[in-house]
């Protein structure tokens, strides 16, 4: 077993030992009085009204994932800011076509109203029966 | 300022040329997304699919232009490499896409309300994106290339399978086909780690360097790239990892379903080629686990086809049947694989390496053909069941001939380009195959007469059976895409000599 291995596990096993440790400790020491108003959410949560399992409009989606490929894209300019200043210029192109190429995407979303809350519905439907009719109007 | 100085060099020009065809079919998607800013509704679906054509098209010849001049070129610091067979196989992929886009001009753009026509930038966008991903899983010899290529096809797939949004059919094909892919791509990662523990690199011919040295592969390792192979089987759809196959064929429309149909598979089997070799293949006395190797995915072969042929007997969806036939397909071709070069003479030129293009090449086109004819079918009569091909023979005699000279080829008869492709397959398995493979030709021959049931079950109603329903009104330009296909589908026969050369 290496040191590194060894470093690793016992540092696994400190902390599965603290965890249990506290729990433990805090077992022994406190006074149990139970009482309904503790079981309800602690502080920061609202009481909850209807069931969690309900459907999901899929515009939430869209933003989502929207939100994380920009989210992903400046976590990807972490390494390319490690190595900017060797070589700055050509990092530097580099960026812009990796950018450009997202900001492509990014207007297409745009001008076709997948960023805007209520046309995005409207797109929706677009997808569906009226299209073709829409076609022939146009 | 003396910091600037120092240069850290772009990837050489030469490794940016030899991965030309990627950048243009990149560039083709931009291209395509930027497109719907300058045009109105009506005209910018046609011109969608034409831009990707040209730029698919244009990437094709690229690649054979590399492939041409021959050679290998790795780049990207050994990620990547750019050989004859990755050259081949990203003419052949590229070309597909060109002709997919015209398939879908002829096929699916004469479709009312289809979504793929509505909102036809996004729909090509994804195609093209995963047939980049292809082209990497094809030219990739960096573990970390395979996944990356694997998931880069795959992720627009799962979009593509469920693009019909308001079908539900659409919606359950894409569902399972991203759980099924998830779970597959997970064991892979992590069978790819695992394999980076054993052997601290991720470089497949140092992989291959340290088992052949060792002489054995231990039990972690053989883990690990059991691992990897569940990610490339499901590519394939070798048979425990076949079951989205099927119901995403039948979800998604015809023209995705061409698409995984072959290019997904092309690259798949191509990239497990690649690996097969470089760990099975070697110079001098085979030690032990060559054979093993060679074992494993002549088992994994007999499944895949054996399941396919059988499961495709019980089908009337023409597209779940097709779905089965090309998991057939892939059981032949992962024969192919199974014949390790025993002479340390490499891929390229190799007896499986021969079979295996000449075989995809070959289903390229007949595959491409009889998808075609379904796609028309259910054009004119909404429906994808054998029933709607009763007696169209009579009814529309130009998509029925072809249609019969597809299936004819699939089976592997004479006068068809697929009677070459099986005949080099069952050829090169018989007399370069180790002794105790060799049931393996017993196998195909078997699965081959099977398959002719379910093939001639669609002749047989085509031609044989009478309704009552009036002709079939077809295009000039459909019949022409029609018959353009079925060029090939007999013509490779006559050149089957020049193109085992080809490789």
């Amino acid at each position: 077993m290496t040191w590194a291995v060894m470093g690793i596990t016992l540092f696994v096993l400190l902390g599965v030992a603290f965890v249990l440790g506290s729990l433990l400790a805090g077992k022994l020491i406190r006074p149990s009085i139970p009482h309904p108003q503790k079981g309800e959410i602690y502080e920061c949560g609202e009481p909850t009204v209807g069931d969690s399992r309900i459907q999901f409009d899929l515009r939430f989606y869209v933003v989502a994932l929207v939100f994380v490929i920009f989210d992903v894209e400046v976590a990807l300019l972490y390494p390319w800011a490690r190595v900017y200043l060797q070589n700055a210029r050509t990092a530097f192109v580099d960026l812009l076509f990796f950018f450009g190429v997202l900001l492509v995407g990014f207007a297409y979303l745009w001008r076709f109203g997948y960023l805007d809350w209520v046309r995005s519905s409207a797109g929706q439907q677009r997808g569906g029966q009226t299209s073709g009719d829409e076609d022939i109007a146009a | 300022m003396k910091l600037l100085a120092l240069n850290v060099p772009l990837p050489p020009a030469a490794d940016m040329a030899a991965f030309a065809p990627e950048l243009i079919v990149t560039a083709t998607a931009v291209a395509v997304l930027l497109l719907p800013f300058f045009l109105t509704r009506s005209r910018r679906d046609r011109l969608t699919a034409a831009v990707t054509a040209l730029g698919a098209a244009a990437a094709a010849v690229a690649a054979g232009a590399f492939f041409v001049r021959g050679g290998s070129h790795p780049a990207f610091s050994g990620l990547l490499v750019a050989d004859r067979l990755s050259s081949f196989l990203r003419v052949l992929i590229f070309g597909f896409l060109a002709l997919i886009a015209v398939m879908w001009l002829i096929t699916a753009s004469r479709r009312r309300n289809d979504a793929t026509v509505i909102d036809a930038p996004e729909f090509f966008t994804l195609l093209i994106a995963a047939t980049v991903g292809m082209g990497m899983m094809v030219s990739s010899v960096n573990l970390l290339m395979v996944v990356v290529g694997i998931e880069l096809a795959s992720l627009p797939s799962y979009a593509m399978a469920g693009f019909q949004k308001q079908q539900r059919l659409g919606a359950e094909a894409a569902m399972k086909y991203v759980v099924f892919g998830a779970v597959t791509a997970a064991v892979m990662l992590y069978g790819v780690s695992l394999l980076y523990g054993v052997y601290g690199t991720l470089s497949v011919d140092r992989i291959a360097a340290s088992v052949a040295s060792a002489g054995t592969i231990p039990p972690v390792a053989v883990i690990g790239m059991l691992g990897l192979l569940a990610g490339v089987g499901f590519k394939i759809s070798a048979v425990p990892f076949h079951f989205w196959c099927p119901d995403v064929f039948e979800g998604a429309s015809v023209e995705v379903a061409t698409f995984l149909s072959v290019a997904s598979k092309a690259a798949g089997l191509a990239l497990l080629l690649r690996l097969v070799y470089a760990v099975g293949g070697f110079a001098g006395a085979a030690p032990h686990y060559a054979g093993s190797i060679a074992l494993a995915v002549g088992i994994l072969a007999t499944l895949t086809a054996t399941l396919g042929n059988l499961a495709a007997l019980a089908q009337d969806n023409l597209k779940r049947m097709l779905a089965y036939s090309s998991i057939a397909h892939a059981g032949y071709v992962l024969m192919a694989v199974a014949i390790l070069p025993t002479d340390g003479q490499g891929i390229s030129g190799s007896p499986g390496a021969q079979a295996l293009v000449l075989y995809l090449l070959v289903y390229l086109f007949m595959n491409l053909g009889a998808f075609s004819v379904v796609a028309l079918v259910y054009n004119r009569t909404g429906s994808e069941r054998i029933e709607a091909f009763a007696g169209l023979g009579r009814r529309a005699p130009l998509l029925a001939i072809p249609m019969a000279l597809f299936l004819v080829s699939l089976v592997g008869l004479p006068p068809m380009a697929g009677f070459a492709a099986k005949f080099q397959l069952f050829y090169a398995l018989f007399v370069y195959q180790p002794i105790s493979l060799r049931w393996l030709v017993v196998v195909g021959l078997v699965n081959t007469l099977i398959s002719l049931f379910y093939y001639m079950r669609v002749v047989r109603a085509m031609f044989l059976q009478t309704t009552d329903d009036g002709p079939i009104e077809v295009s000039a330009l459909a019949a022409g895409w029609v018959i353009a296909m079925a060029v090939p589908v007999t013509g490779l026969l006559v050149v089957w000599q020049p193109l085992t050369k080809l490789f």
